[in-house]
């Protein structure tokens, strides 16, 4: 049974269109996640599934409640949605201590008040704040206050819980930890949480399923090995992954594949493509760290020269150019710092089929093979 | 119905049922109920009496009924118009008062402008010393009311060739007897006013001049430019909007303005037409009144216009660079001090001297003896001073008006603050809908209506009865109600900015947890709001209890309050009583000030915005 479905939501802003027409279903238990860049809507569809913002059209539930309709103007308030929601600016009252803000939403529920003191209490304990609870937030570090906020959401025991960008405050090592600490935190309360991030990383480490979103449409709705093995489209291949994935627009001829005048060296029998006609333009897109140098030549290889190699602790980018008559490609490989290169060395890169990705050049959209079609929601 | 189809029905009771949905969804969301409240209240409180003040400008006013035959008081007439624009009389009544408030206003502007701007520069991008105290000095003339610092020019300056004839202080001390046109009239009026407002431009102008980055005029250096040629060129026209935004403001508030040209320019039988309308009200001669103050109206809609022009045309220079950009400052070379003395003598004069004057002034047993032995307690705790009167301490008229500014200062300082609060909630929380900008313009209105004006118009309005309102007339409410509309966009200001700083996530995260809008205000808003409404409290109890122009045509024997007491004194010759009250007004004025700075810690921007002009 899925604890939180969204069914042709689509919600303008002026003449913008921030949402357009989103269908989403999240499991109950799950961990998910919205990726995208800034501005592609995924704040505003958290906000409207939390009742703070109002779909112009489409149907929220939420468990087995009907909490928006866009036909009948059906709104349940964010009060009787029984979410919870961690803001982005933690929105941590400035005039109450860690003990009152973690309390707030139990005295306005009328609950008694030595039951506020043990749920707080335990609360507490849980996220290590016990000696902090009569701090005010000011006197806080950034992750304290982010473990206060979570908090504050846990005690009123909401099924949900919304999260947008709540790490993104943090320096690059709390936001580490604070990761760990949300993997613990989820897997021990089974809470449904929903998250909004433009971190992809983020999203790929803590996901049981994420959404990518682009312009206010969803890309792909998958598990996150899914989301970065088998892109649906060019876009999600080039928003997510650790390093810009390379891409050459390339045409099919035959058994040949070309780009320009380099033929490249990619068996097309051996790569799963389907829908995929002989002259055809496509994108081929490989990542860095499926591509590998070697020294000789073999038939999966392209000569090139390194033009530059930045190196990063264990790893090494290395870039190479690949010259056939007018046609130049860049090609990044991602390298151990253990292989010997320097600019103007000549070298080989080697390209597996298997982790060749095409796509369609004018649609964009992924030709490699069954996944395409199933996982991208409608 | 019965012979509708299903379908049709379906239809029909989804559409019922999305009216009831939304119906609830618009009545349970406070910004929208509260807006529409606020939008019926404004409608009736500051639009209907400025159409009500216009269109009884062209209708017949009871007194003037008998004089025309067939004719009932309320026919419209053009009369007061023609006799204003177009009759023999109109020279004397309309275009005379016109040319002296303009005159008035744009010499004590040009003044204020030239003063303030170039004391911002002194003190924020040269290397003159003392800056500092020279800031806060500027701030003193500009926190008292104005009507205080024109009651102290007159015991400077006038002598013993008078109708009086008493000595004042400069007479006393060095015997010099200035000229009559230095002691009352035009000149007087337009110095007085620029000592009051020149701390106005000061603060916009040294905020400008601090906006400045000084890169880009050393990017001119580098290019060879001489330091003359920077100011010319690089500076002043990047400051440029800023101060023509003081000036047209500065303008504006000036157009309404009574006390000062009420002490300094009647003796000199020199009219501008807020005393003109002011004495219209009292001869009972109301439709010319209206028509006086219909003109002003109209002419500090224009200024206002002019400023949004400004500002919407060329804002973008001085927001250009954010705070804490390095100042480079020019040397003033052997001129350091001496300009730094000129600068601290300057500023104590405006601020300091009129304060020891009336203070000194209400302890002589004769005016302008100023020797030690002259000196008495007499007017301030004295059992009988004069025929009628006793020490101002002691006067029960004095102590009443003493009431009544306290009531009328506590119940418009709490009016604000809870009107300001919701204003700004509506406004703020409802940012881009149309809901919000009608009831923000609507706030902002009592801004282009003058002072004297305002107070005409209400007096007029709220006379008699009207839809809910009972007639106030000689009725504190009445001053309550006009001050507290007349400080409305001033209210709403602080509003917006304080619910501008309380982000909207604090808010939700209170309706998610479900806290009611009632329980949110009380336990969220109010605490995170309640330094900036302190503050705003007791500004605006300030602002009440030293205003003259809003309150002098609405009070009675009743109902007055205690600058309206100081120029009753004075209007009956007893100047002592008179410079006593004054004291005791500046006392509140500077104890409250002082106290509002305090609470908006360190930002002397926030707490003088409010507090300044006006009297």
């Amino acid at each position: 049974m899925s604890r939180v479905r969204l069914e042709n939501i689509t919600k303008r802003f002026g003449n913008v269109v921030a949402v357009d027409n989103v269908s989403l279903e999240i499991e109950k238990g799950a961990f998910f996640s919205v990726v995208g860049p800034s501005g592609c809507g995924k704040t505003t569809i958290m906000r409207m599934m939390a009742g703070l913002e109002t779909p112009n059209a489409g149907r929220i539930w939420i468990g087995d409640r009907l909490v928006f309709a866009g036909d009948d103007r059906t709104f349940v308030p964010p009060a009787q949605r029984r979410i919870g929601m961690v803001f982005q600016s933690y929105a941590l009252w400035p005039h109450m201590t860690v003990y009152e803000n973690i309390a707030f939403g139990l005295q306005v529920n009328k609950v008694g008040r030595e039951e506020i003191k043990r749920k707080v209490q335990r609360v507490l304990e849980l996220f290590q704040l016990g000696n902090l609870a009569d701090r005010y937030p000011s006197e806080l570090s950034g992750g304290q206050q982010q473990r206060v906020a979570i908090a504050r959401e846990l005690v009123a025991e909401r099924e949900v819980l919304f999260m947008d960008e709540p790490l993104s405050n943090l320096d690059a090592r709390l936001r580490m930890e604070m990761r760990a600490e949300l993997k613990r935190l989820h897997a021990e309360t089974g809470t449904t949480i929903i998250y909004v991030t433009h971190d992809q990383l983020e999203a790929l480490s803590l996901s049981t399923k994420i959404a990518v979103m682009k312009d206010g449409r969803i890309q792909q709705v998958g598990p996150p090995n899914e989301i970065y093995f088998k892109p649906a489209n060019l876009f999600v291949a080039e928003f997510i992954g650790l390093n810009p994935i390379n891409t050459l627009k390339a045409r099919v001829d035959g058994n040949r594949l070309t780009s320009g005048d380099v033929r490249l060296p990619v068996d097309l029998e051996k790569v799963r493509i389907s829908g995929l006609h002989r002259d055809a333009d496509v994108v081929l897109a490989v990542r860095p760290e499926a591509l590998r140098l070697v020294d000789v030549a073999t038939e999966r290889s392209l000569a090139g020269t390194v033009e530059t190699v930045l190196t990063a602790g264990p790893t090494q980018l290395v870039q190479v150019l690949v010259r056939e008559k007018s046609t130049t490609l860049r090609l990044t490989v991602q390298e151990s710092h253990e292989k010997q290169v320097s600019p103007g060395q000549q070298v080989y890169v080697e390209i597996n089929p298997r982790d060749a990705l095409f796509f369609d050049a004018k649609s964009e959209a992924s030709l490699s093979g069954q996944w395409a079609a199933t996982e991208v929601a409608s | 119905m019965v012979s509708e189809t299903p379908s049709a029905t379906t239809i029909r009771s989804s559409n019922f049922r999305a009216f009831y949905n939304l119906a609830v969804r618009y009545l349970t969301t406070p910004r929208i109920v509260l807006g529409w409240i606020l939008v019926i209240l404004l409608l009736y409180l500051v639009l209907y009496p400025v159409v009500e003040l216009v269109v009884q400008s062209f209708q017949l006013q009871g007194r003037d009924a008998i004089r025309f035959r067939g004719q009932s008081a309320g026919d419209w007439t053009l009369y007061y118009w023609q006799r204003a624009l177009a009759s023999q009389l109109s020279q004397r009544i309309f275009v005379r008062p016109l040319i002296n408030t303009l005159i008035i206003s744009s010499g004590y502007t040009a003044l204020a402008m030239l003063i303030g701007t170039v004391l911002a520069w002194l003190v924020v991008r040269t290397d003159m010393p003392w800056g500092k105290l020279v800031g806060s000095l500027a701030m003193i003339p500009y926190i008292l009311p104005s009507w205080t610092l024109g009651l102290s020019w007159i015991t400077f300056f006038r002598h013993d060739g008078q109708l009086h004839g008493i000595k004042g202080m400069l007479q006393s001390l060095t015997g010099i007897q200035v000229p009559e046109w230095l002691v009352y009239g035009p000149v007087p009026i337009i110095i007085v006013l620029a000592m009051n407002y020149f701390a106005y431009t000061y603060l916009l102008a040294s905020a400008a001049f601090a906006t400045v980055d000084s890169s880009l005029e050393e990017a001119a250096e580098i290019h060879g430019a001489s330091r003359g040629y920077i100011l010319r060129r690089i500076t002043m026209p990047i400051i440029l909007p800023a101060l023509a935004s003081a000036f047209v403001l500065t303008f504006a508030s000036g157009l309404g303005t009574f006390g000062v040209p009420a002490y300094l320019g009647r003796p000199a039988n020199f009219e501008v037409m807020s005393t003109y309308l002011y004495g219209n009200m009292q001869l009972g001669r109301t439709g010319d009144a209206y028509v006086l103050a219909t003109v002003l109206i109209i002419l500090a809609a224009i200024t206002v216009y002019l400023n949004s022009l400004i500002l919407g045309a060329r804002r973008q220079f001085t927001t250009m660079t954010g705070k804490g950009t390095r100042k480079k400052v020019t040397s003033l070379g052997v001129w350091r001090y001496p300009i730094g003395v000129l600068a601290v003598l300057f500023t104590a004069f405006a601020g300091l001297l009129p304060i020891c004057l009336l203070v000194l002034q209400s302890l002589q047993k004769r005016l302008g003896d100023y020797s030690l032995s002259n000196l008495t307690l007499d007017y301030w705790i004295g059992k009988q001073v004069d025929v009628v009167y006793k020490g101002v301490l002691l006067e029960p008229r004095v102590m009443k008006a003493a009431l009544n500014t306290t009531i009328l200062g506590l119940s418009v300082g709490a009016i604000s603050v809870i009107g300001g609060l919701l204003l700004g909630y509506v406004i703020a929380r409802g940012r881009g809908t149309r809901l919000s900008r009608i009831v923000e313009q609507l706030s902002f209105l009592p801004y282009i209506v003058p002072g004297v004006a305002f107070g005409a118009m209400y007096l007029s309005i709220w006379a008699v009865p009207r839809g809910p309102l009972p007639a106030l007339y000689g009725s504190l409410a009445l001053l309550i109600l006009a001050s507290a509309v007349k400080r409305m966009p001033y209210a709403a200001r602080t509003g917006i900015s304080t619910m501008l700083q309380i982000g909207n996530e604090l808010e939700e995260a209170a309706t998610i947890h479900g806290a009611s809008w009632f329980t949110t205000v009380r336990r969220i808003l109010a605490p995170l709001a309640r330094h900036g409404l302190f503050a705003g409290f007791i500004l605006t109890f300030v602002g009440v209890s030293k205003d003259l122009s809003l309150v002098v045509m609405l009070v009675s024997a009743r109902t007055e309050v205690l600058p309206v007491t100081a120029f009753g004194y004075a209007d009956a010759g007893v100047d002592q009583l008179s410079y006593a009250v004054a004291v005791i007004i500046i006392v509140i004025v500077l104890l409250g000030t002082a106290l509002a700075k305090k609470l908006t810690k360190g930002d002397p921007m926030e707490a003088f915005k409010n507090a300044g002009g006006g009297g």
